[in-house]
């Protein structure tokens, strides 16, 4: 092909896009595949899922039930961490995904790319938060499929349980989308995130009651206190009471946790794109868009 | 479109704190025209890179602004983003996602530039053809040689068809053939499509042939502006002769040439072929060029040629940056 006839194609008047939600897809796809092409990393987080479950049915043997059935979670210590864990594992992957991502991008220079492009910020993030999402998701029902089909973890999966617990997830992972924003946005300033990643990953697992049921907090007013601040608390709630107990989003205990992500949504989703758009402002100005 | 497609008012970008100071780009105003290829020179770390840093709105400047399409750099980057097409030539392919392949490279593009799916897909095959890509166009970027690499990102510059170009070091990693092809490209989207193109090269020659006009830039300073004959006319001593000579023993010719009082220095002096070249500044060139045949004749040197020679951008861009760094000093 000659010059002149590269040319005709760009004699052509084109009118742009400018759809947000074609860019936030355009993001999610791009890095989707690029996530495929990494295939050793499925197959070890894939092992390493099924160890760590068999690691709970163990120890479910040490623990007694009495305090599980005092917060309507059963009577299975194994079910009751297996929800705990798959989901903190989960929502850890899509908090960390988003900033990981971001460093990688740093690191080998397209991130500069898109930031010299017409896309929004915010398509960026959702689009490779998307992509977290949906990686993260095969795992967490990864481990569940483990824990029931291999350990016989005693989990309900009737269709208003299952309608309840994806209402749930989808308002814990929306409760905490600005979470992994504002790590996203250190990440872009500081270089380095995965120390706050990791901490927070310990703090919403502790609080939350991810591994042991949360009356243990109640002798410390501090504790118990931090981990009726933490929105992993009611998302854990609900999602133990729908998969263990059946408990469907038409109930009081159910609606009031949903109504407590809600909040925690719209409160830290804003505040978490605010905190980006300054780090981001900051790096323009020292000039460290390239820096790692 | 204004008159005007690239115009920066005193951008200025200053680095550090705590007592270290680093001026990148030092209060630069420049005009582009639109449709106008115009090339911006200079040695490393003079600031060119920063300053097309803060053009494609990536670096925010500490005083001043700039103009993109008429669109402010700091009030309006989204629309100064939509307006450019950015080339960081000298990564060498790294700001690609190796991961994927040049098709999906440019789809993905695609998606984040606003280009409709169909004019998109349209446009990447025939970008992919242009830079015959298309053999190995579904293959992943991370098995491409370097120049293979460049050819993507150049085609994912065209893919949004900006009206304006920055071009950091298009044709750098690229073979002879592809490097002349690709500026022919570059001189057809200026004279055809009328694009408005800042281009900077490491290759001085690339600049000469492609520019109209020439901006050299040192320690954040604009050094010089002008046409090529404009650039000549700057420096005085650009008055240049060219002296060709037979036989081996002519090295020595180079130190004759330096007592004749009107030679200020010599610009070049080797071998070629059986003979020898010697280029030299001189401050008169209707008495250098007697007088330094008749200093050549009694030393006994065997010329061939004397002539008067227009200095390339290469020779005036080291005089320029010279007397530059002089003056700081």
């Amino acid at each position: 092909m000659n010059t002149n006839e590269l040319l005709a194609y760009f004699r052509e008047e084109v009118q742009p896009t400018r759809s947000e939600t074609r860019q936030t897809w355009g993001i999610f796809w791009g890095q989707f595949k690029i996530f495929l092409t990494y295939r050793t990393w499925v197959i070890t987080e894939t092992f390493n899922t099924i160890v760590s479950i068999a690691m709970y049915y163990f120890l479910s043997f040490q623990v007694q039930p009495t305090q599980l059935e005092e917060r309507g979670y059963g009577t299975s210590y194994l079910a009751f961490a297996l929800i705990g864990v798959a989901f903190a594992n989960y929502l850890w992957f899509c908090i960390n995904r988003i900033s990981h991502s971001m460093q990688d991008e740093i690191r080998e220079g397209t991130f500069e790319t898109i930031a010299a492009s017409p896309i929004r910020m915010r398509s960026y993030l959702f689009g490779q938060a998307g992509r977290g999402f949906l990686i993260g998701l095969y795992y967490m029902l990864g481990a569940l499929a483990v824990g029931v089909l291999g350990f016989k973890a005693p989990l309900h999966f009737e269709p208003a349980a299952l309608v309840t617990s994806s209402l749930v997830l989808v308002f814990m992972v929306l409760s905490h989308l600005g979470l992994g924003i504002v790590v996203a946005g250190v990440v872009l300033v500081y270089k380095q995130g995965d120390p706050l990643t990791f901490m927070l990953s310990l703090f919403m697992e502790f609080f939350a009651g991810a591994l042991f049921p949360l009356q243990l907090l109640d002798r410390y007013p501090a504790l118990a206190f931090a981990s009726q601040v933490m929105p992993y608390t009611y998302a854990l709630d609900a999602l133990r009471k729908s998969l263990i107990q059946g408990a469907t989003a038409l109930s009081a205990e159910i609606l009031f946790d949903l109504g407590v992500l809600v909040v925690y949504a719209a409160i830290l989703l804003p505040l978490g794109l605010w905190s980006f758009r300054i780090g981001y402002d900051r790096i323009r100005r020292e000039g460290t868009t390239s820096v790692y | 479109m204004k008159d005007w497609s690239i115009e920066t008012i005193g951008i200025t970008k200053e680095y550090g704190g705590n007592g270290k100071r680093l001026v990148a780009v030092d209060h630069v105003d420049l005009l582009v025209r639109s449709g106008e290829l115009f090339g911006l020179l200079g040695p490393n770390g003079a600031g060119k890179t920063t300053l097309i840093k803060m053009l494609c709105t990536l670096i925010l400047p500490s005083e001043g602004t700039a103009k993109i399409g008429g669109y402010d750099i700091i009030k309006e980057p989204s629309k100064v983003r939509e307006t450019i097409g950015w080339l960081h030539g000298e990564t060498g392919g790294r700001a690609l996602y190796w991961r994927l392949s040049a098709r999906d490279n440019l789809r993905f593009y695609a998606y984040i530039q606003n280009v409709p799916a169909e004019v998109a897909r349209r446009r990447i095959k025939t970008l992919l053809e242009f830079f015959e890509l298309e053999e190995d166009a579904d293959k992943l970027v991370k098995d491409y040689s370097t120049g293979m690499k460049v050819r993507v990102m150049l085609a994912r510059t065209l893919l949004p068809n900006p009206p304006i170009l920055l071009l950091d070091e298009p044709t750098v990693g690229l073979d002879a053939q592809t490097a002349i092809e690709t500026r022919k490209l570059i001189r057809s989207l200026s004279e055809e499509l009328r694009k408005t193109i800042l281009l900077t090269s490491h290759n001085l020659n690339e600049v000469e042939k492609l520019c109209e006009r020439v901006a050299i830039i040192n320690s954040g300073k604009i050094v010089a502006l002008g046409t090529m004959d404009q650039l000549v006319h700057l420096i005085r001593e650009a008055q240049c002769i060219e002296v060709r000579l037979d036989g081996t023993g002519s090295e020595d010719a180079a130190r004759t040439l330096q007592q004749v009082d009107v030679v200020r220095g010599i610009l070049l002096s080797e071998r070629v072929g059986d003979g020898w070249v010697i280029r030299a500044e001189v401050s008169d060139i209707d008495s250098a060029l007697p007088r330094i045949a008749a200093a050549l004749a009694s030393s006994n040197f065997r010329v061939r040629a004397i002539s008067e020679i227009r200095p390339s951008l290469e020779e005036i861009f080291v005089k320029i940056t010279e007397d530059a760094a002089n003056e700081y000093k």
